[in-house]
């Protein structure tokens, strides 16, 4: 399980798609390091043949699929607030709604677990024990991410939708919907899948719910990802060195013996060593706050450097905090 | 046939006291018919014969065509025709139909829990009220015409209704996620039962996942709680002592080798239905074991039949409800795996 206060500075719950694709399927795991996640679970149902999800999908408050189902969605709305609920995307708008998608279940409302898997249309081995993915929101507001391990054999049998309502309940959860199950359930956290997927491996998914906790980076508007979330030292944000060079178009080559990079960009040539304050641009020295350096393995390099050098314009928002980098 | 045959050999003049005789027998077996299946109160506490008729004798099977919903509940009304609660993710409807698929009345946008048809043949649903277009968790009565006659709106879906039928005094016994009610037409609680939450087993008042309640002409009321974990079949007095009871809302583990449903005696594993019979003895359907239990007036088994190797055959998804018509015959609602349903007759040996 995964609590976390939605109001902590940098925290955002996201939304992410497969590929960032409909219709691609990805892992967990590799869409939450895309992302540079520090949590994760699995998200909305989906069409395991096609991937596309199964209901209505909105992504970054822009509507991705329309399907119009009898069931619960689940939404992230401005500030990470929780949206549980009927949603008729043809019908009616949800005021500062960032995220959704068709799932249920709805589980808990009012500290109270329903019985609604039936009339929601849920039918088959979905009723029955298997793993379970919910999230819910407790009485401080926290948003509370659960998956639950099924039906593996000398393990986990799992928990059916109303057992699920209730440990959802005794979790605090004062409303709480599900999300997709069976083998798509699963939750990482810190670097790794914490669960055991009822498939024994990772299914490939649709879409996922991510915890981010970084510096968002906007690149003509578009929201950046890295591998490895971006890092503030001394008032500098650092960002990996590969997602950055290649979001700015430039060509990347590393030299281990040297511990050198250069990056080539039109008539622009950037020299960096690791440790090294000093870099160079077209062979003119520059000095720079904080040197680039290795961060649990990754090549961590100074954000407004990079991008000024490769003529790209850059302001830092301060709330909440954001950088914008205009290209 | 026999109708025919009187007038076929009767003068002109003898003939309209005869047909009077005949449509005043008409009228007789459906008053009698209405009192039976429309009040239930009155017709949960019959002989087998009196509470089914000729049901008892009718191969029901009846196939539905949508896919995208499901038979969650129905009832047999005493034209043949049933009453379905198809609920789901798209065109959810209470809809009465013939044996052969002809609808004859319907009412969609309700994800219907239970729907009767009452003595003045108007229909007295439960609206679970999520999901969909109004998601108002309710009680309403409606008239033949679609109209809107009666209707108790509930604030909330932790009090989504699961079952309701109009009692003599022209009352509602509504039965809710935990707790049951018994409204007067202005709405006002006259009596209930439970503490509309959750609470431990044990407590008196302790309802785990009711589904059904039905007053008894003694003024008892009989309560069906499907359970989490197993579920019991009790009858209440009106000052909320327990009579009797069946099943102990838990039950036994199966064995890993078979993880087959069996009835265990002395215990119930999702009841969804019971009904008292004029003998004292009252019927359960256990969907759980797929069983048919019959239980005397003091809560002691006296027989059990299941239903299991009857649908063994087939390819069934789900099974949603069933509705016992004798200690042998129950009528049992469910979803095959090509996403259609069929509500069959299943008559079952002892």
């Amino acid at each position: 399980m995964v609590e976390i206060n939605p109001s902590q500075r940098l925290l955002e719950v996201h939304l992410a798609i497969g590929g960032d694709n409909l219709g691609q399927l990805e892992t967990l795991s590799q869409i939450a390091k895309r992302h540079g996640a520090v949590a994760a679970v699995n998200g909305g149902f989906f069409n395991s043949s096609g991937g596309l999800p199964i209901g209505a999908l909105i992504k970054d408050g822009q509507l991705l699929s329309t399907e119009d189902l009898l069931r619960t969605a689940v939404g992230i709305k401005e500030n990470n607030q929780l949206f549980l609920g009927y949603y008729d995307p043809a019908k009616e708008s949800i005021p500062n709604l960032k995220h959704l998608v068709t799932a249920g279940p709805l589980l808990v409302l009012e500290g109270q677990p329903l019985w609604q898997g039936v009339v929601e249309g849920f039918r088959g081995s979905i009723l029955k024990r298997a793993a379970r993915t919910a999230v819910g929101v407790d009485k401080q507001g926290h948003l509370l991410f659960v998956v639950v391990d099924g039906r593996q054999k000398d393990f986990k049998a799992g928990l059916s939708l109303e057992e699920m309502a209730y440990l959802m309940v005794d979790l605090g959860a004062q409303s709480a919907a599900a999300l997709d199950g069976g083998g798509s359930s699963a939750i990482w956290v810190k670097d790794k899948i914490v669960n055991r997927p009822s498939d024994g491996k990772e299914r490939k998914i649709a879409n996922a719910f991510l915890i981010l906790h970084q510096v968002p980076v906007y690149l003509n508007e578009k929201h950046l990802f890295f591998d490895a979330p971006p890092e503030i030292e001394k008032g500098r944000v650092l960002v990996p060195l590969r997602g950055i060079f290649e979001a700015l178009q430039a060509k990347v080559d590393w030299d281990q013996s040297t511990a050198t990079v250069t990056a080539v960009l039109e008539d622009k040539t950037i020299l960096l060593t690791m440790g090294k304050q000093e870099a160079l641009i077209n062979e003119q020295k520059v000095w720079l706050d904080v040197p680039p350096q290795i961060r649990a393995g990754r090549t961590m390099v100074p954000l407004r450097f990079v991008s000024e050098a490769l003529g790209a314009k850059v302001i830092w928002q301060n709330n909440p905090p954001a950088i914008f980098i205009n290209k | 046939m026999f109708a025919w045959l009187i007038q076929s050999k009767l003068k002109p003049k003898q003939i309209k006291q005869p047909r009077l005789e005949i449509f005043v027998l008409v009228i007789f077996l459906t008053a009698a018919a209405y009192l039976l299946f429309a009040f239930p109160a009155i017709a949960l506490e019959a002989t087998t014969e009196e509470l089914v008729g000729q049901a008892s004798s009718l191969a029901i099977d009846y196939q539905e065509d949508f896919k995208v919903n499901h038979p969650n509940f129905f009832d047999l009304l005493p034209s043949g025709n049933l009453l379905i609660c198809r609920v789901g993710y798209q065109k959810p409807a209470v809809a009465e139909v013939t044996l052969d698929g002809q609808e004859v009345w319907s009412f969609p946008g309700v994800q219907a829990n239970s729907a009767l048809r009452l003595a003045n043949g108007n229909y007295l649903l439960t609206d679970a009220g999520a999901p969909g277009s109004p998601y108002i968790p309710r009680v309403c009565e409606v008239s033949p015409q679609g109209n809107m006659v009666w209707e108790h709106r509930f604030s909330s879906l932790t009090q989504a209704p699961r079952y309701a039928e109009r009692l003599a005094n022209s009352h509602t016994l509504i039965t809710l996620p935990f707790k049951i009610i018994e409204v007067t037409p202005d709405k006002k609680v006259v009596w209930s039962y439970g503490w509309g939450k959750p609470v431990p087993p044990g407590i008196p008042g302790h309802l785990a996942c009711p589904v059904q309640a039905t007053r008894l002409t003694n003024g008892n009321t009989l309560v069906v709680d499907r359970g989490l974990v197993g579920g019991r079949v009790f009858e209440l007095t009106p000052q909320k002592q327990i009579v009797w009871q069946y099943g102990t809302g838990t039950y036994p583990k199966l064995e890993p080798s078979t993880q087959e449903p069996v009835s265990k005696p002395g215990y119930l594993k999702q009841p969804v239905y019971a009904v008292k019979l004029s003998d004292g003895h009252a019927l359960i359907a256990d969907l759980g074991t797929q069983a048919l239990i019959t239980v005397s007036g003091t809560g002691k088994l006296i027989n059990i039949v299941s239903w299991q190797s009857s649908l063994a055959a087939l390819p069934v998804l789900n099974q949603w409800w069933a509705m016992p018509l004798t200690p042998e015959k129950v009528l049992v609602a469910f979803t095959l795996t090509s996403l259609r349903s069929r509500i069959l007759l299943l008559s079952l040996e002892k």
